[in-house]
């Protein structure tokens, strides 16, 4: 694959990558780490909806598959690449303008806390159209709005194939509220995040 | 030029709640500036369509007019979540590594900042009477917002918060039973009037006031979180500035000491639990 093969034009240098999943999201988060290239770099975030628990295993689960540093950002924490950072249960996890984390407990929105859609919007209002959002398996709608959101900012959207997801509902909302730039099998996400990472000053670290 | 670079980050809306944000400070004091952007747009936005606003310009128009929207409107920012004994965790770490020390002083002064409904601000009040330090302790329990003061000093909760209650409390290794220290009945539950008797709940904003003397221990639990880091900055240095040497900090469960300026320090008591002391 090459850079033409983008579907929509001219791609900035992708900044950050968020990942929205839920129902089914563990094994298609570790099937996407196990993926990436060791050169990969781009920060990611991914805001997967887990039981309010007090502390997640996921992270330590997560990092047995990747080269990567994953963590549980804190309040204010810098993004910094070479990190895949998984929202903290029960709490938002934003992102503000001065690319820091910023985590909240606001209500939570359409029974979700972390939202997928408070996220991606935050991340979105930062890093306009340096920003790549993926929408993956899921059983609510959490994310539609989300993507819509990094449209209007001109970043890129990527949702998994429907018909791949263990659950089709969060992609098939995703693909309902916007025009999206692919629609891709979780191996092929992987592949194209890579190719990002590639194009990008990340990517020759 | 720096000036150009930062229109084009700013969309319209956002524009508006900057000007929103410094409005309501010059006309009402309320200072919300150095709050989170991401956090503060999302509350700024659902406020506009809760209450069938078409544009932030006109509820601005009406908000530097009627102080009495305005207080409402300051009270749809603050988020207001706790429970009682929230993170048990932390108050384990108080009973078994903060309280030892604490019982070496005649008298405790302990300032709660952001105690919101009241509920954390009881949590400490009944742990330090199962730890025979009720009678010398006084608990300064202080929010930003008055409506929710009221309902903290009243010390009655919903019933459906209890299951919960009794939960954290037993995972705090109390001694005793939540329900030694509340009546339960009507739907509700209320707090022992005993333990309200070394509270004393005030208003006090983070952002504009000043300095709680002379305090053993602050806890100032997931208010940090919406603050930018200047603000942070700042409030972590009015808590250090309100600190007996050798006194204690208590956080949220994600918040941490990185806002703090290099000329102070902290040793961590229990770092996940995000208990600090104060060594200089």
């Amino acid at each position: 694959m090459n850079q033409q093969e983008y579907s929509s034009g001219l791609i900035k240098q992708v900044e950050l990558v968020v990942i929205g999943a839920s129902s089914g999201g563990l094994d298609v988060l570790i099937t996407l780490l196990q993926r990436l290239p060791e050169h990969y770099l781009i920060p990611t975030v991914a805001v997967l909806h887990q039981r309010p628990n007090r502390s997640s295993g996921v992270p330590k689960m997560l990092a047995k598959y990747t080269h990567m540093q994953v963590q549980e950002p804190e309040d204010k924490q810098g993004i910094e690449a070479g990190n895949f950072y998984v929202a903290p249960p029960n709490y938002h996890l934003l992102i503000d303008s001065d690319k820091v984390f910023s985590l909240s407990l606001d209500a939570p929105l359409n029974y979700c806390r972390p939202s997928i859609d408070m996220a991606f919007e935050s991340a979105a209002e930062a890093y306009r159209s340096h920003l790549v959002g993926c929408v993956l398996t899921g059983a609510n709608s959490d994310g539609a709005d989300g993507v819509r959101y990094i449209k209007q900012h001109g970043g890129y959207v990527v949702v998994q194939d429907p018909g791949q997801a263990t659950v089709d509902s969060m992609p098939k909302a995703a693909l309902a509220a916007t025009q999206v730039d692919e629609v891709l099998a979780i191996e092929q996400i992987a592949d194209r995040l890579a190719q990002f990472g590639n194009s990008g000053k990340g990517g020759q670290a | 030029m720096a000036g150009e670079d930062r229109i084009e980050q700013l969309n319209e809306f956002e524009v508006e709640v900057e000007c929103l944000m410094e409005a309501l400070y010059l006309r009402w004091g309320y200072d919300f500036r150095e709050y989170s952007r991401a956090s503060l747009r999302r509350r700024v936005a659902r406020y506009l369509s809760d209450n069938h606003f078409q544009r932030l310009s006109d509820l601005q128009h009406e908000l530097v007019r009627d102080k009495k929207r305005c207080v409402h409107f300051v009270r749809g920012l603050t988020v207001n979540v706790t429970d009682m004994f929230r993170d048990p965790a932390f108050y384990r770490v108080i009973r078994e590594q903060v309280v030892p020390e604490l019982r070496s002083h005649p008298f405790i002064k302990i300032w709660h900042a952001g105690c919101s409904t009241g509920e954390e601000a009881y949590s400490m009040s009944i742990l330090l009477h199962e730890e025979g330090l009720g009678e010398r302790a006084v608990i300064y329990a202080t929010d930003i917002n008055s409506q929710v003061l009221e309902q903290a000093s009243k010390g009655v909760y919903h019933e459906k918060m209890l299951v919960a209650a009794r939960e954290n409390y037993n995972e705090t290794g109390g001694h005793n039973r939540l329900d030694d220290f509340i009546s339960v009945g009507y739907e509700r539950f209320l707090i022992d009037p005993e333990l309200k008797k070394n509270i004393v709940f005030t208003q006090h904003d983070l952002v504009t006031d000043q300095v709680f003397g002379e305090m053993q221990m602050v806890i100032c639990r997931n208010v940090l979180i919406y603050f930018r880091r200047e603000l942070q900055t700042k409030v972590l240095t009015l808590f250090h500035n309100s600190l007996d040497l050798g006194g204690f900090l208590g956080l949220g469960m994600k918040e941490s000491l990185r806002s703090l300026p290099n000329s102070i320090r902290y040793k961590a008591i229990d770092e996940s639990a995000r208990v600090f002391q104060r060594v200089d």
